[in-house]
């Protein structure tokens, strides 16, 4: 039996809120049913507005490829009031489109929304790398195995259908968790990214002739997250979603006048992110810059991991082959009685086994019956 | 004191008495189709681990048993539940079936083994054959598992017997069941 290699990979995580839902509820629930509307809208528009808005955005770049441009986004879960999305994504190009689309639909979206029920978005992302050090994990159903579905092994086989049908999945790992901490910081102004999603995309913004990719990034004071790099300050980095170009132009002013930049310069920002990544031993994702670049190598973490799948691999492979041959002879080619005079060597072991599981198991009404019955 | 660590040898038996003798084990201990093999393993002073069992390798799917209340099994963490417990009740088989000789020989000693062996070893070769045997006999004993396989079907008897695809086709197979 041969089994199929997990490649690596990297998975973008989207996520967006409907601000203000609650309170909306609270005010209109009892006298209106308004608030199925808001949320009938949300559910029904901002996917496919997203969609809408990521094929827009691989139109105008070049360098994008054709299966890059083929995708979609996934939804990945529903929680009340959120949407989250993931993909997979194959290069840093593929990556900003993703993103800048989300930046452009939680505007769009938001000033629609704003301009019907008062409510808006707000949004959140982060990326992590599969099957190591996060892995996809699904409900067992049938004889499925919620690691590696109807294999013995994960195999890239599995890892596709998480691909394909994410809403069938859960994923666990730091990755994930770092994530969905950061997301406390996000604003209607401020799309919080995570320090790794930030890096990447600050070299997306360096080669921005290649990636198209130009949104601006906002560094804000560092935080210390409950859980996450060993309770340490974390880097908070947003990309600017204000959606009100007055309000934006007094922000600029502002900023000028406390001598502020309105932006993070990118290039310092990938600077000391890398080095806070590297520092703290946080997972760095590695993608090529665009489709058409060679495969860049995966990291070391996941050269371990693969090293070692290939070793199970191939063990694997290999008890399944003596199981079959097992099974396939009777083995008698040698003397044999009923008890087995070969298997008397045994029994004394076997009657302590008895014996041990019958003491553990006192408390059942079910008492196992005497070796010499 | 160096520890004696000794590879388990084939006893000879034949597949038909080691299923047999496996499925009256099952039988003296209530294990059911489908029960929890793990709870088992806990209950009578057995632990299990995962990932290597150390030493420089990576021998995951293997035993070290220094009695038969004072063992370790190692399963791999890429490894489905279900592999993991054909894998449980193979090392079980080399427990309750390859120990006691090796007792006989040293009873220092500690047994230690792999699902990796050498092909040219005849006598290691059967010791897992004997494994094996006993594996299928203990998770999917012969009566139900035929009643269980014509009334449910594969898909059927991989679920309730909590075994893969691939045992239980192998199973169904060596019982004539299919072709």
């Amino acid at each position: 039996m041969v089994f199929d290699q997990p490649a690596y990979r990297v998975r973008l995580f989207l996520s967006v809120d409907l601000t203000g839902s609650t309170d909306f509820k609270a005010k209109t629930g009892h006298t209106s049913l308004t608030w199925l509307k808001a949320f009938q809208k949300f559910y029904g528009e901002f996917p496919s507005m997203f969609e809408g808005n990521y094929h827009k955005a691989c139109c105008e770049i070049p360098d994008i490829g054709g299966d890059e441009r083929d995708c979609h986004p996934k939804v990945w879960k529903t929680i009340g009031d959120e949407i989250l999305f993931v993909n997979r994504v194959d290069s840093i190009t593929h990556l900003g489109a993703y993103v800048s689309a989300f930046a452009q639909t939680l505007k769009d979206f938001g000033g629609d929304i704003y301009d019907i029920h008062k409510l808006n978005t707000k949004g959140n992302g982060w990326v992590a790398a599969f099957p190591s050090p996060n892995c996809s994990i699904s409900l067992s159903k049938g004889t499925d195995d919620p690691l590696s579905g109807s294999s013995e092994l994960l195999t890239e086989a599995f890892e596709k259908q998480v691909d394909e049908t994410p809403h069938k999945y859960d994923f666990l790992g730091k990755g994930i968790d770092g994530g969905f901490r950061i997301s406390r910081n996000s604003t209607i102004d401020t799309f919080t990214i995570s320090p790794a999603l930030a890096y990447l995309l600050c070299r997306a913004k360096r080669n921005n002739e290649t990636t198209m990719f130009d949104c601006d990034f906002q560094f804000h004071e560092p935080q210390q997250l409950k859980g996450v790099v060993g309770g340490n300050y974390y880097p908070i980095v947003s990309i600017d979603t204000n959606r009100d170009e007055q309000q934006k132009k007094i922000y600029d002013l502002q900023a000028d006048l406390l001598q502020q930049p309105a932006s993070a310069d990118f290039a310092k920002l990938a600077e000391y992110l890398e080095r806070y990544i590297d520092y703290h031993r946080i997972e760095k994702p590695a993608l090529k810059l665009a489709n058409g670049n060679a495969d860049v190598d995966p990291p070391e973490h996941y050269q371990r991991f693969i090293s070692e799948w290939q070793a199970e691999a191939t063990k694997l492979s290999a008890a399944i082959a003596m199981e079959e041959e097992a099974s396939e002879t009777d083995g008698s080619s040698v003397k044999d009685s009923v008890p087995p005079a070969n298997l008397t060597d045994a029994l004394s072991t076997v009657h302590k086994f008895i014996e041990l599981f019958g003491k553990s198991n006192t408390a059942k009404p079910h008492t196992p019956p005497s070796p010499k019955d | 004191m160096t520890v004696e660590l000794m590879t388990p040898t084939g006893l000879g038996a034949s597949k038909a008495s080691v299923e047999k003798f496996a499925e009256d084990i099952a039988k003296h201990v209530g294990f059911m189709p489908g029960d929890s093999i793990e709870e088992l393993v806990e209950r009578v002073g057995g632990k299990l681990e995962v990932g290597s069992s150390g030493g420089g390798d990576a021998e995951s799917g293997s035993i070290v048993a220094s009695a038969v209340d004072d063992f370790v099994i190692y399963v791999s963490r890429h490894t489905s539940l279900k592999r993991d417990r054909f894998t449980i009740a193979h090392e079980l088989g080399h427990l309750l079936l390859h120990l006691d000789p090796i007792k006989k020989t040293n009873s220092h000693a500690v047994m230690r083994a792999t699902r990796w062996v050498d092909e040219n070893d005849q006598q290691q070769k059967r010791a897992e054959w004997e494994a094996n045997w006993f594996a299928a006999g203990f998770l999917m004993p012969s009566e139900h598992f035929v009643k269980d396989y014509e009334a449910l079907g594969l898909a059927g008897v991989t679920a309730k017997y909590g075994v893969s695809t691939t045992a239980a086709q192998i199973r169904a197979k060596s019982l004539g069941l299919a072709p």
